[in-house]
């Protein structure tokens, strides 16, 4: 297709309303299944379900059909136009240059037929921005390609079809393979995933109560009996039986979700593909990586793997809220390095002058990790049992935080500063001093006799605080800051 | 054109610092209104006290008790005497400092902060005021940085004119 074609406005492909009348009836179960479940069990509303289901799926159809049509795209010289809406009429003009990331994704259903999803994220929204249902994927590259600019919306045919068919000639910089995979499996969060399954499954048992109700009343009196009596020697079994569902779950989520991981730094670009029922190809300019963030668990890091976020700018405010970026798992140090190599090209991990925090966050770590003690000492009171609960629970967090401790530094090479944390959770955040957005110091009354402070780094994807420096150490920090954002004079973003 | 070329030695402590007595303070008149704020609240909030205690004790005098009253009148002598200490000593602690390239607010006394935020990086700044803030003509000047919904620096009680003209710099300074 010549890029002319993208200059009139255009609809998606005639599929997209299937996608847009799946996504609305999901919508509509997640939040009104619980509902529609209780409901079901009246008899007098039973008899109306056929007609109530016709209805929802009527109007939801007519709903994805409206929406699909009123639906149009296309590119000026510097901007992406979206009209929508039909009753409420909407027209939103994002310029080029505001784009963070052009994003593909593939479900099981667009990969047989051919088409694509697309995502667009721009700085000034905290997830995506817009997201195309389903494209031709010959149609979704060549608007990739016209999006992130690497090719002029005046540019040849030629220019764009070249550009958009040269994925996959680059080696890549990692994959995870089948034992990979597995490994990234093993090392997810299994308790999480363990009650996140758990939930699942008694938010489906709950409704159908009535029905395995009877099942367990149809069971002999002295079955009953037994399962009463024996119910202590059955936790043993049921916790085993957890830590199995909850690995067995972790191992199939990471399978599902990084499946085929490819990870390539091509030119300018960092681009990441994965998944198994739904395949994402991520792609983000290196230049607009406000921040690397690795985290690792002990396991983890024992079998030498580390999870890498990329962080580019976003609108939510501090650390927590999920904004633009993207999540490469199963990294080696030797990945890790090349992308560090092509991100922040001038990062010199040789040259770096360290900031420590102060003993006093040890104790402190210590005197709050003896807190979960006071209540315990409330309910089974000063006797000996508690007093040994107590001194190797004290023994063993004595250890544990000094090793915590240990794991806080900060380093920085008069580029970039690279910020640690933890122990068992470790985590490591690299960001570059003129990218950032504003610096904060802060002290409260206990800080303020022992000279300490925070210096809070805050950057367009996020902030992050280096914790109980000496007050000169945090002032030097502050004035370092200034200076190098006031200084640089080239993009940031 | 190599002649030109200079890469001197930078040294962190030659760097230009942020000193505390250069901070501008905030107008006596901001300090009267958060006084005025402190005492509303105390005295609407111990009223409410008192007049739950007198009802108690005109309508169940029989099983009334003072020393109910013991721990919620000692929370509110904590809460309120923390935050009286805090106007006393935290205002004095508010100021704000414009320098060539960047501007500073530091706040707080028990909870101390400093942010500094370089002109380069402001996105758009704001002025608002209420009708309270307009009867005594001062107002609320908010910076916008990338990466936050929100405002990032917000200084509260400036002067009018002082919050019209540091908006000025700024716009002037992004100008250039």
């Amino acid at each position: 297709m010549n890029a002319d074609a993208f200059k009139e406005p255009k609809r998606q492909h005639p599929m997209a309303w299937v996608s847009v009348f799946v996504k609305n009836l999901y919508t509509l179960v997640r939040s009104f299944w619980p509902v529609a479940a209780g409901l079901a069990f009246s008899s007098d509303v039973f008899q109306y379900a056929g007609w109530v289901g016709a209805g929802v799926l009527v109007l939801n159809g007519f709903a994805a059909l409206v929406e699909h049509r009123f639906f149009k795209y296309h590119l000026t010289h510097d901007a992406l136009v979206v009209q929508s809406g039909w009753i409420q009429k909407e027209r939103m003009v994002i310029p080029f240059d505001r784009i963070q990331a052009v994003h593909m994704h593939q479900s099981a259903w667009q990969q047989a037929l051919g088409l694509c999803g697309l995502k667009v994220d721009t700085a000034g929204s905290g997830g995506s921005e817009l997201d195309f249902a389903a494209l031709n994927r010959e149609t979704a590259l060549e608007l990739r390609a016209l999006l992130s600019g690497r090719v002029q919306p005046d540019s040849p045919a030629e220019a764009l079809q070249v550009e958009s068919n040269q994925a996959t000639e680059v080696p890549p910089l990692m994959e995870l393979n089948a034992r990979k995979l597995f490994k990234v499996g093993l090392t997810q969060n299994h308790l999480r995933n363990g009650l996140i399954a758990f939930g699942a499954i008694m938010t489906v048992l709950e409704p159908l109560e009535r029905w395995w109700g009877t099942w367990l009343e149809s069971f002999p009196e002295w079955a009953v009996l037994l399962l009463a009596l024996a119910w202590v020697v059955l936790i043993v079994p049921a916790l085993v039986l957890f830590v199995f569902l909850a690995v067995f779950v972790s191992v199939v989520s990471a399978w599902i979700q990084y499946f085929r991981l490819r990870l390539e730094i091509q030119d300018d670009e960092l681009s990441l593909q994965s998944g198994l029922l739904r395949r994402n190809e991520f792609r983000i300019p290196l230049s607009k990586v406000q921040l690397l963030d690795w985290r690792s668990t002990w396991l983890r890091r024992k079998l030498g793997l580390e999870t890498l976020q990329i962080h580019q700018a976003k609108a939510q405010a501090d650390g927590g809220a999920k904004g633009v970026g993207l999540t490469i798992p199963g990294l080696e140090a030797e990945h890790s390095q090349r992308i560090v190599e092509a991100v922040f090209p001038q990062w010199n991990p040789e040259r770096v002058e360290g900031f420590r925090p102060d003993r006093y966050l040890r104790y402190r770590l210590f005197v709050i990790a003896l807190v979960p003690l006071i209540p315990l000492s409330l309910v089974f009171g000063m006797t000996a049992l508690f007093g040994v609960v107590a001194l190797s629970w004290g023994v063993f967090r004595w250890f544990t935080t000094r090793r915590k401790f240990n794991g806080y530094r900060a380093s920085t090479d008069g580029h970039g500063v690279l910020i640690e944390s933890g122990w068992w959770f470790k985590r490591r955040t690299l960001l570059q001093w003129h990218q950032l957005q504003r610096v904060s110091f802060h002290q409260n009354k206990i800080h303020e006799p022992r000279g300490l402070a925070h210096i809070t780094l805050h950057s367009a994807a996020g902030s992050r605080t280096i914790r109980f420096i000496p007050v000169s150490d945090a002032k030097r920090l502050m004035d370092y800051a200034a200076y190098r954002i006031e200084s640089y004079d080239g993009s940031w973003m | 054109m190599m002649e030109d070329f200079e890469n001197k030695v930078l040294r962190t402590e030659h760097l230009p610092h942020i000193h505390d007595e250069e901070f501008e303070k905030l107008p006596v008149r901001y300090r009267n209104i958060r006084w005025a704020i402190f005492a509303l609240v105390a005295f609407v909030s111990l009223s409410l006290l008192v007049g739950l205690l007198i009802s108690w004790r005109m309508i169940e005098p029989e099983s009334f008790a003072w020393n109910v009253f013991l721990i919620p009148a000692a929370l509110w002598a904590v809460l309120f005497g923390i935050w009286a200490l805090s106007e006393w000593f935290g205002f004095d602690r508010r100021g704000y400092l414009t320098r060539e390239r960047d501007l500073s607010y530091r706040s707080g006394w028990l909870f101390h902060s400093l942010t500094v935020v370089p002109f380069n990086r402001i996105q758009h700044s704001e002025v608002s005021q209420g009708p309270v803030a307009k009867r005594f003509r001062i107002c609320t000047l908010k910076l916008y940085t990338a990466g936050s919904s929100g405002a990032n620096l917000q200084i509260t009680g400036l002067d009018e004119d002082v919050a019209n003209q540091l908006r000025q710099i700024i716009d002037e300074r992004n100008e250039r």
